[in-house]
């Protein structure tokens, strides 16, 4: 081998070193750079400036914290609005284009069958009018999306409690742990990953012990506010 | 909330519209973002805007997510076109980052002068003024820990560009410390 061509090699493999500290590298490549290694242990150097790098870099990240505690519930309050907006525009969209379908089903001949058959539409034309009726009526209201904290099933002044969820909980679990506990989430996740869970019911004890004999799924819990 | 659930799984449910399934996508993933979007934009109140517009845009095209890439590969994807846009925004207004980067380095208070005598904080200090561009690739590879291919997917360029990109950024490193005083005997 040339100096050139061990040259060329080693940019090659410095290229890849990077990648080789972190881990994230394809199996081929790895071996590459510990073939080289093993060849010119005076590489070990480059493989050293690397970590530092990393070591520092991920110092500094680690170093730049987390989002205000309010931003989600702040983005969910956006989305919920977003939502809003979007569905109605939906409805008026497809009300718009099943008054079409009529008017056109109207205004030409066709079998009776059919005439009946547009009947139904125009009923269901007066319903979702009906809905969107509501929907504009009411303040902040309609969409498939609710925050957790817009008026739901679970009463707004009921009691509260802080809840942190182990990391191996599924969704799964979590959603049937709190049918059982009767709460819902309506704020999360805070900083340490607690989120709060309003309870339909004042029963704050007996949610409490619900949520206590799960500790493979709940890491703490605490009464909230 | 767990971090063995599949990230997958909980954009398809919020496909269907899950509020919780955002909630949890959002734990897992929020402050990565916000920490890859800060490191970009150095302004931490722009940062967690340009956060939440991540997220409320995965809710919204949540069934554009094809699952071929991971979730975070996604979302830093959506992260970076939005921190990208917001940097350019602020250019056509006449700000030039690097050069502002320059006069704060001109202004060191007796602190940071000291900090400049530890090696770690000055490669931190130099890994700083970096920029964005090398910023970015030197964050996504040791920090976010991203394959070649996912820095390629997420930034949009081809894998050996990659490569290229951040062997540059660490030779700009080494060039800052140098004039720093610290000749680290690389490359």
């Amino acid at each position: 081998m040339t100096d050139n061509a061990t040259l060329s090699e080693r940019e090659e493999i410095e290229l890849l070193v990077p990648w080789y500290v972190t881990g994230r590298i394809a199996p081929a490549d790895r071996r590459r750079v510990e073939d080289y290694l093993a060849r010119h242990p005076e590489f070990g150097a480059s493989i050293t400036v690397a970590r530092e790098e990393q070591r520092v870099t991920i110092a500094l990240n680690e170093a730049l914290g987390a989002p205000r505690s309010g931003s989600v519930e702040r983005l969910l309050a956006r989305i919920a609005a977003d939502s809003a907006g979007a569905d109605a525009t939906s409805l008026r969209s497809k009300a718009d284009g099943l008054l079409a379908q009529v008017r056109e089903f109207f205004n030409a001949p066709s079998a009776m069958g059919v005439r009946y058959a547009a009947a139904a539409a125009a009923l269901v034309i007066v319903a979702q009018a009906a809905t969107l009726g509501v929907m504009l009526a009411t303040p902040g209201g309609g969409g498939n999306f609710r925050t957790a904290s817009s008026r739901g099933a679970a009463s707004e002044s009921g009691p509260a409690l802080l809840v942190a969820f182990q990391p191996q909980a599924t969704l799964a679990d979590i959603e049937a742990l709190l049918a059982e506990a009767g709460g819902r989430i309506v704020e999360g996740p805070l900083p340490g990953g607690i989120y709060k869970v309003r309870l339909a019911s004042s029963e704050t004890a007996s949610a409490l012990a619900t949520l206590k004999a799960k500790p493979a799924l709940v890491r703490s819990v605490l009464p909230g506010r | 909330m767990s971090l063995t659930n599949d990230d997958r799984s909980l954009i398809a449910r919020m496909v269907r519209r899950d509020e919780l399934a955002l909630r949890a996508l959002i734990g897992r993933h929020q402050v990565r973002v916000y920490r890859f979007v800060l490191r970009l934009v150095r302004d931490d109140s722009v940062a967690e805007d340009l956060t939440n517009e991540v997220f409320m845009e995965a809710w919204r095209h949540a069934g554009s997510f094809e699952g071929r890439a991971e979730a975070t590969t996604w979302l830093l994807s959506i992260a970076r076109n939005r921190a990208v846009s917001w940097l350019r925004k602020r250019r056509e207004l006449g700000w030039d980052e690097e050069k502002a980067q320059e006069i704060a380095d001109d202004n060191d208070d007796p602190e940071v002068t000291a900090q400049k005598h530890d090696k770690a904080s000055a490669i931190k200090r130099c890994l700083e003024r970096l920029s964005a561009e090398h910023r970015e690739i030197v964050d996504l590879v040791y920090y976010h820990e991203m394959s070649v291919g996912e820095v390629a997917g997420i930034v949009g360029i081809p894998e050996n560009t990659v490569k290229t990109r951040l062997f540059y950024a660490r030779k700009k490193l080494s060039e800052l410390l140098a004039a720093a005083g610290i000749d680290r005997g690389w490359p």
